[in-house]
């Protein structure tokens, strides 16, 4: 089996520099922030408008959207995939379990960058906002990781 | 010869499909708000401190689990 030429730094660098509003959520946000947890994928909440930008940012990567840019934005959800798997969430706005409206430009608003090399940066929700993220699907993991993030909140400083 | 138990493509379908069912919002906050018994919750908190101290910044947290997940995928029973 080849081995895989997938590079996280320039995979973090290409979106960075997209000028994509594109942040991070789902577990990998969460290992960024300090818990040890798995995942086997990436997941991006990104602009409605900004899908053609991110899509080209990851395509010298080999990286290759299931959905073309219109379509993504009236299914609200695609893929990108290479060799990893990037769940792609594109919609204004999505609801949590308990009716909650989340908008993606109030969360961008109160992103938070984090530092992966002295020249590249990853942007995440806050911590509050990343819990309200982990109940649009609302799984059992979900709940766990709101625990989990509930837990380090308080063990921040 | 192994004697880890090994799942059918049958079982590990349900398996995953009972790991990604939508909780109902009373099932979902029961789960949230469980209560963390001290010995848990000191558990925990002993983890994140050596993650932190092991893997100070984000770029070497994420390459952790990079490597740790393909690790244990590569080796998990089939």
């Amino acid at each position: 089996m080849e081995a895989s030429k997938f590079n996280e730094v320039e995979f973090f660098r290409a979106i960075a520099t997209s000028g994509a509003r594109a942040l991070l959520i789902g577990r990998r946000a969460l290992i960024a922030l300090g818990l040890p947890v798995m995942t086997s994928d990436y997941d991006y909440w990104i602009a409605a408008d900004d899908a053609a930008a991110f899509n080209l940012a990851l395509k010298p990567l080999e990286m290759s959207p299931t959905r073309s840019p219109e379509e993504a934005r009236q299914t609200g959800r695609y893929v990108i995939e290479g060799d990893e798997h990037v769940d792609v969430l594109v919609a204004r706005g999505v609801s949590t379990v308990d009716g909650t409206m989340v908008q993606f430009d109030d969360i961008w608003a109160r992103r938070v960058h984090l530092t992966i090399t002295d020249d590249v940066s990853i942007a995440i929700p806050s911590i509050d906002d990343l819990i309200l993220t982990k109940k649009f699907g609302a799984r059992p993991r979900d709940a766990d990781d709101i625990r989990w993030l509930e837990v380090l909140r308080g063990s921040k400083p | 010869m192994s004697h880890v138990p090994t799942f059918t493509d049958e079982q590990r379908a349900e398996l995953e499909a009972w790991e990604n069912r939508r909780l109902s919002p009373e099932e979902f906050e029961a789960r949230v708000a469980a209560p963390w018994s001290e010995r848990e919750r000191e558990d925990f908190l002993a983890l994140l401190e050596w993650f932190a101290r092991r893997y100070p910044t984000a770029g070497e947290r994420l390459q952790a689990a990079r490597h740790l997940t393909a690790q244990w995928l590569s080796n998990r029973p089939r």
